[in-house]
Order: C-alpha cells, then structure tokens, then sequence
C-alpha cells in the first residue's frame, strides 16, 4: 500500500464520565484502513466496537489520540467541517436502521444529498440509482413500516452509499435480521466491497466477519491477537 | 440554484411534519389565529373611522373656524334669537376687518322654523347670511344662483333651500321662481344647493351644519327691525382662512379679538376642525398604543403555545435529529428545519386569523354598517408578524434540537 491509508486512528483514548467514576472504553486504539479493504472488528459487547466506529465517522472525538482521514486530522475541524465529512467521505448503516418513519425509502435516501445542497432533479436520480443497486426499486414510495427488516437495511445502505463515500461504516448490520435477510445484507457490502469501496463492519456474529478479508478483536478497549 | 432547493426542501419537510400532526397543529396555532384575527378586525374598525373623520373635516374645511353662541347651544330648549350678550353683527364685522388672512366672513342666524309651499310642510333651518357663505362654508349650488351683495341691499325676501327641503316641498317641479312660506314670512326660491353626505353621532367630529336641512336667506330680511345693524344677534359667525398653516394662529387672533369685545365674558365658543382633528388624532394615537398593547399579548400567548409544541416536536423527533446529524446535518441545518416548521405553523395560523379577521370586518360593515378598512398593508403586516412570531418563539426549540448530542439523540427511546 502507498500513500496515506483512507482512515486511521492513532493511539486512540475515549473515556465517559459515568457519576463521579469516568469510565474509559478505548484505551489507546489504533488502526488504519487502506482503500477498498474490508475489516471486521469482533468483540464481547461492552468493548468499544460501536465508540470506534462512531470516533472513525466523525460522529463522536476521541479524549485523546488522533483520527486522520486521508491528509486531514479530525482533530481541526469544526462542527460544519465534521458534518461535511460524515456526508461525503462516510456512509454509515446502523444495527437499528435508523430510517425517519414519516418519509418514504425515496426521501429517506435523498435526505443526505439535502444537506450536499444538490439540485433536485439531480439528487432525485442519485437516490433512484441507489435504490435500485441495492434492488428496492420496487418499494422507493413505501413507507419504513411497510418494509421488511431486509429491506429496511437495504434502504439505509442505499442511503449510505448515495453520496458515493470511500468508507462504509457498518454497526452490527445484521444484529435485527435473520440469518439469511443477514447475509443478503452482507452479500450487498460484499459486492460494494468489490467496487472498491473500504468497510469497516462491527460483529459479534461469524457469518458476518467470514466476508471480511482482515479480523481484528477488541476486548476492553484494545486490540488483541 | 443548489441553495433554492436546499430552502424549498426546508418547506416541504416542514410542510409535512406540519400535516403530519394536523390536529396538534391547528390546536397549537389557534392562539396565533384568534390574535390575529382580533388585531386585524380592530385595525380594520380603527382604519375605518380614521377616514370617516378625515372625509368629515375636509367636508367642514380644514380652513374653517366657527364660533358659536354659547347662550344658544347651552340651551337647546331656546330656538328664539339670542339675549343680550352674545353674538352680534358688529363682532362679524370686527373679524372680518381683524386680519388679511382671513379671506370670508358669514354672519349666521340660525332658527328652526318651518317651511311650507302649497299644502306641503317640512323642518327646516332658517340660515340669516350674507353671500360670503357661499365661500366661508364652500357651499356648492345644484339650480339657480346665490344671495347677492344686492339680495342684502334691498332686503329682499329671496331663499336658496338646501337639497332636501328642496326635495321634500316641490317633488315634481322646479323650485327656482316658487314661492315658500319659512316660519311667517314668504321667500321667493332663487336656488338650490347641491346634496351633501353628512356624518351624525359619536362618528361626527364636530355638529356641523345639515346643509340639506337649510333654507339661506339675507341675513337683513330677517333682522329686528328697529335695531342698528351692528347689534343684530347672530347665533354664530363662519371664518375662512386663507392659509390652512395659519389656522391655529387665526383661532387665537379670533378669541383674543372676542375676548376683548366680550369683555371676557364666556358667551360664545370658538370651534376650529383642525384642532378637534389633532385632539382625535392624538385620542387616536393612544387608542393605537393600546392596540398594539393588546395584539403583542396575544402573540405572546399564541408563541408560548407553538413554543411549547415545536419543544414537544424536537422531543418526539430526536431520534430522527441523530440520524440527520450522521448523514451530514450540521446543526445549522436542524435549527433551521425546526425554525421553518415553527415559522410555517404560525404563517399557517396567521393566515387563517386574516381570513378570519377580515370575515369579521366585513361582517360588521355589511350587517352592522360599521366604516371598516383593510389595507393590503395591513394584511402584509399581519402575515410578517406572524411568521417572525414562529421564528422568535420557535428560536429556542430549534437551539435545543441543533444542540443535540448526535450519538445520545440516536440511542433516544
């Protein structure tokens, strides 16, 4: 590999003040992510998987360390820089799906390209062709509740995906599904995967992290093995 | 163009989490509605009767100064010629002589009589004058001509009738050349006065003259006989100034030259429109403080209410606040989705308070007879309150939302 990797966290702290007591949940992790890779990242729950993946998004900093994306350290950047990143480097599907129930799959796709301020006739045809990638064509004016598990999980990946981003971060994708709605999901990241885009999954499931090509363990909030 | 439709999507999503609860959003808004609509009918009313007044000094003459005897107006019982004391011709002819500014000067001496041709009888008010009426009281004529300088020389037995009396006594034919029988004597009918819109009640600035109730006559052939012309008894004197910026100084040039000839008897009053129009004005401008008094209390009320439901919405909508927030929301951008809703909600509320407000206001013009006015200003001006209202009181939910931890919002049960 060359250059910078796509993401990296170095010597990464995150600590929770809980009461009086603070609790520290990663204790000086460090990983980097090379473009197109696949990493699955296994541990007991209460590890700090999901903190990880949400430091690596740019959703949470860390108390201490440093998380580079490429050439920039998260470090600098401000609310409206974050926000921007977690819009068009990083796609991000949730064990819960996290789709907004009053709007259709169609809306729910587009609603990152609102804040990309896209036109709307061009932000219409990036959702369309996001749905239809992960075969939801058919469901595009259906209503979250109307979906199956699958096809709610299909439509938040349709959404991650829509902005085209680098990194996918899954937590726990399958976590609510079935075992064979579960790995129809991960066939879908699986085929991302083929089109060169970097996942990083969180799992405490086998089947899933068996798509990975690099496992690594996290056990209270370091890497081991 | 990216940013037009980042703005139009703000409207719509606010537009459908709006429809999404109806009923919580007609119920939250309604504050806002009532508020309004009361504001609007109340300007409407205010508006209204501003203009009547206005209509009805201009009808008086701003340039007018009327004094009255005061004898005669304390006592409505008395019709007969003022007792000694009170206005007489000489004091006409004072303040005639009193200043160049002053451009007409009628003497008036008013009685009700009646008037009376074949076997018709009506009211009427018989109106001693000289021809300078014509100017000082800006009467126009409908028929035939006005007294003349030589009417008063000769002391001719000639009348000019207002538009009704006209009416009332010669239905189908012309007046002019007739003759009319007022109180005991009989008048020769040279013209008549056009018909004039006249305002009575709590509504009417100052009494004015029922012009259409008059019948003018020279003030000579009606006068005591066997008394000089300087202490004719006059039950009033009509002034016209040149100049409406001097009206107020030529009032006080009117008192202090009465005040000296009366010797500081209190006899008389001196009406000027202009200052019962600046009195009004000023009565007005408190009435208007009170209103606005009343109007920012009930859009207080109504914003507390859409304050409370927009804080009831960011609570409900939290989850969906973290999910925005991954994908790319800055909480800019989730202040200003919760701002458009709240501004929309009052919009909405505002917009029914106008269609409410003006169904009132027409309501009272059409069955009450009410001088209701609503300006498109007025309308405009009520919308913008309403909307800066939502903002103003949506400010501190949208804060809460935008300030949201994203992670915490999305575990949010």
């Amino acid at each position: 590999m060359s250059g910078p990797p796509l993401a990296a966290l170095h010597r990464v702290h995150k600590s929770y003040r809980v009461g009086a007591e603070p609790l520290e949940v990663l204790k000086g992790v460090s990983l980097a992510v090379g473009e197109g890779e696949f990493v699955a990242i296994m541990g007991p729950s209460g590890a700090g998987k999901s903190t990880l993946l949400h430091i690596l998004a740019g959703l949470e900093r860390p108390t201490q360390g440093d998380v580079r994306f490429g050439d920039v350290s998260l470090g600098g950047l401000d609310d409206r820089s974050l926000a921007r990143l977690r819009n068009r480097e990083v796609g991000f599907v949730f064990q819960a799906f996290h789709l907004i129930p009053r709007l259709s799959v169609l809306e729910n796709v587009e609603v990152p390209l609102l804040y990309a301020r896209l036109p709307l006739a061009e932000s219409r045809r990036r959702a369309l062709e996001a749905i239809e990638s992960v075969g939801l064509a058919a469901r595009r004016l259906h209503a979250p509740a109307e979906l199956s598990g699958g096809e709610r999980q299909r439509a938040a990946i349709a959404r991650a995906l829509v902005n085209d981003p680098a990194l996918i971060l899954a937590d726990e994708p399958t976590g609510n599904l079935d075992a064979k709605t579960g790995n129809e999901v991960m066939e879908i990241l699986a085929r991302l995967n083929d089109q060169r885009k970097a996942i990083v999954v969180v799992t405490h499931n086998d089947a899933v992290s068996a798509f990975a090509r690099r496992k690594l363990s996290l056990e209270d909030g370091t890497f081991v093995g | 163009m990216a940013d037009g439709a980042y703005w139009w999507q703000l409207l719509v999503l606010a537009y459908r989490g709006i429809r999404a609860q109806r009923m919580r959003a007609f119920l939250s808004a309604f504050g806002v509605t009532v508020g309004i609509a009361a504001v609007l009918a109340i300007l409407a009313i205010g508006e209204g009767a501003r203009e009547q007044v206005l209509k009805q000094v201009e009808e008086l003459g701003m340039n007018g100064i009327l004094v009255r005897s005061a004898a005669l107006e304390n006592d409505p019982a008395a019709r007969r010629p003022a007792g000694p004391g009170t206005l007489r011709l000489a004091d006409a002819d004072r303040l005639e002589r009193s200043s160049p500014q002053i451009e007409a000067v009628a003497p008036l001496s008013e009685s009700w009589t009646t008037a009376a041709a074949g076997d018709r009888e009506v009211r009427a008010r018989r109106v001693g004058t000289a021809p300078a009426i014509v100017v000082a009281n800006k009467l126009s004529l409908a028929v035939g001509r006005f007294l003349a300088a030589d009417d008063s020389r000769q002391r001719r037995a000639v009348c000019v009738l207002g538009a009704d009396v006209a009416a009332d006594l010669f239905r189908f034919t012309s007046p002019v050349g007739r003759r009319v029988r007022i109180g005991q004597r009989s008048f020769q009918v040279i013209g008549v006065l056009a018909p004039r819109a006249r305002l009575t009640g709590d509504r009417a600035i100052a009494r004015g003259h029922d012009v259409n109730r008059d019948a003018y006559v020279p003030l000579e052939a009606v006068a005591p006989s066997g008394e000089m012309r300087d202490g004719w008894p006059l039950t009033g004197i009509s002034i016209l100034v040149r100049d409406r910026s001097s009206v107020t100084g030529m009032a006080g040039l009117v008192r202090s030259v009465l005040e000296r000839t009366h010797r500081g008897r209190r006899d008389y009053e001196v009406v000027v429109p202009l200052e019962l129009l600046e009195q009004r004005r000023r009565t007005q401008r408190t009435l208007g403080a009170v209103l606005a008094g009343i109007a920012a209390l009930s859009l207080l009320v109504g914003g507390v209410g859409i304050m409370n439901i927009m804080l009831a919405t960011v609570m409900e909508r939290t989850r969906e606040i973290g999910v925005r927030r991954a994908v790319g929301a800055t909480s800019h951008d989730i202040a200003l989705q919760f701002l458009a809703e709240s501004g929309m909600l009052t919009f909405l509320g505002g917009a029914s308070g106008l269609v409410l407000g003006v169904s009132a206001a027409l309501a009272l013009r059409f069955l009450g007879g009410w001088p209701v006015r609503i300006t498109f200003s007025t309308a405009a001006g009520v919308l913008a309150i309403s909307v800066v209202s939502g903002l103003v009181f949506g400010l501190y939910p949208a804060l809460k939302a935008a300030a949201a931890d994203p992670i915490e919002a999305l575990r949010y049960e």
